[in-house]
């Protein structure tokens, strides 16, 4: 295959386009505005994700890329990422997550190793599977780093504008706005390699509404 | 007024273990260190052939400016360990300075610890690092309930760091926490504007899937987690899942 830059891979990466049941996930939004949280909130739950969640999944991301560049296990990242996620439902939305990628990667480059290697990983976790085709594509770490935080905050935004009365200029406005954020939090994780090292920040609140929200019954999104 | 008191830089930390004889359990306690500075010590309230209850003591005033609590505890080869705190704790204003509180857990194959605790109040002003670190052997069980608080009434809360860690045989991560609590976590999705942050670990076990569904995180690795928010200390623990756990243990 002739080169391709890598900004044209991570740009494929991060289109809300692929075939990856996006549509179905709101980074727990869903659950926030089930338990109170407003639009004038939104940006607040966004800034809070990137402290917490974010970091745990952008980390988990980064060490599972530096073990598939370096013939290292992934075993011991993925349990590294589940003792960080102690809320099943969360594990479970990201693996579905890890799975509907993990089919699209094999696709895309089937005869990638660090792909093979994911697609055969019961239980991949979405942060790894993103691995998996960062390490495909050649991405850096620091780059899936970001499109991990990227993702979270667009995917806050745009269920917003299902969820609640927003103008979606301004949803935008809140996802530029975070892009110093993100960048942040990708720089000061790119360079993890130990599952130890991956940040353990907590969002209890996001747990306990994520648990609710799995058990709810009028929802629009999966998680 | 604690604030008057001054900084202490020495520590003196606290060793409990409780092993089994062919009799009663074996409890050994030490407090080493500077004899001035506080710490929390451990009085024996009763003990059996594979048991013991242990009362945590606060020795002088805690917690304040340079205080550095550190608690190591054994637990020996099927042996039940109860610990109680017969009161919470208040970090008071540091000024600018800080104090920490570290808590490491050994349980042999088989052992048992249930551990009671109090609510531990973060007053504005304070800065505070606390750390649990836990390790299970072979059929080993936890069961802990913790609280922690942002302010005295009508107060916003100091700074907290707290790393929360548990590893079972050979190492594998159970489950890994750093709670951050200061003015920014009061966010949606962390506190949410609640002051309170319960919670009980039950790790070791599998619980009966319909008990307590209410904030319940079913762990990876056989272990449950009950989370609870609140405006008040005493309603964050979740109750219910406390009492039942403490019937399952």
């Amino acid at each position: 295959m002739d080169h391709v830059p890598s900004d044209l891979l991570l740009m494929l990466l991060a289109d809300a386009r692929l075939p990856v049941a996006g549509h179905t996930q709101s980074a727990g939004l869903e659950g926030a505005v089930q338990h109170g949280l407003t639009g004038a909130d939104v940006p607040l739950y966004i800034s809070a994700r990137l402290a917490t969640t974010v970091r745990v999944e952008a980390g988990t991301a980064v060490v599972a890329l530096h073990h598939l560049t370096h013939a290292l296990p992934l075993e011991p990242v993925v349990a590294a990422w589940a003792a960080r996620t102690p809320s099943h439902a969360l594990r479970r939305a990201s693996r579905m997550q890890g799975r509907a990628l993990s089919r699209l990667t094999t696709r895309l480059w089937p005869d990638e190793e660090p792909v093979r290697r994911v697609s055969g990983l019961d239980g991949c976790p979405r942060a790894v599977a993103l691995a998996g085709a960062a390490a495909a594509a050649g991405l850096e770490a620091v780059a899936l780093a970001r499109l991990v935080g990227y993702d979270d905050v667009q995917t806050v935004a745009s269920a917003s504008l299902k969820l609640l009365p927003l103008d979606p200029a301004e949803t935008t406005a809140w996802v530029h706005g975070a892009l110093p954020a993100v960048a942040g939090a990708a720089a000061a994780l790119a360079g993890l390699t130990d599952p130890r090292d991956i940040p353990a920040t907590a969002a209890p609140q996001t747990e306990v509404w994520a648990q609710a929200h799995a058990h709810s019954t009028r929802r629009l999104f999966s998680a | 007024m604690t604030t008057l008191l001054p900084d202490r830089a020495t520590a003196r930390s606290t060793r409990l273990s409780v092993t089994p004889t062919d009799g009663r359990v074996h409890v050994r306690i030490a407090t080493p260190g500077n004899p001035d500075a506080p710490c929390l010590r451990p009085i024996l309230l009763d003990s059996g052939h594979r048991h013991a209850r242990v009362a945590l003591v606060p020795d002088g005033a805690l917690l304040l400016a340079g205080d550095a609590v550190r608690l190591d505890l054994e637990v020996g080869h099927g042996v039940r360990l109860e610990v109680i705190e017969p009161s919470g704790t208040v970090a008071f204003d540091m000024r600018g300075g800080e104090a920490s509180w570290d808590v490491r857990i050994g349980l042999a194959p088989d052992a048992t610890l249930v551990w009671a605790g109090e609510p531990f109040v973060v007053s504005s002003g304070a800065r505070v690092r606390r750390s649990t670190s836990v390790d299970l052997d072979v059929g080993a069980r936890l069961l802990l309930r913790e609280t922690l608080v942002m302010g005295r009434h009508g107060e916003r809360g100091g700074h907290l760091e707290q790393q929360w860690s548990a590893h079972g045989p050979d190492g594998v991560p159970l489950l890994v926490e750093e709670t951050v609590l200061d003015e920014r976590s009061h966010r949606p999705g962390i506190l949410g504007g609640h002051r309170a942050l319960g919670t009980v670990v039950a790790l070791g076990a599998v619980i009966d899937p319909d008990l307590c569904p209410e904030g319940r995180l079913d762990l990876e690795c056989a272990g449950t987690v009950w989370r609870g928010l609140s405006h008040e200390a005493h309603r964050a623990v979740p109750r219910e899942a406390w009492q039942a756990a403490v019937v399952a243990w």
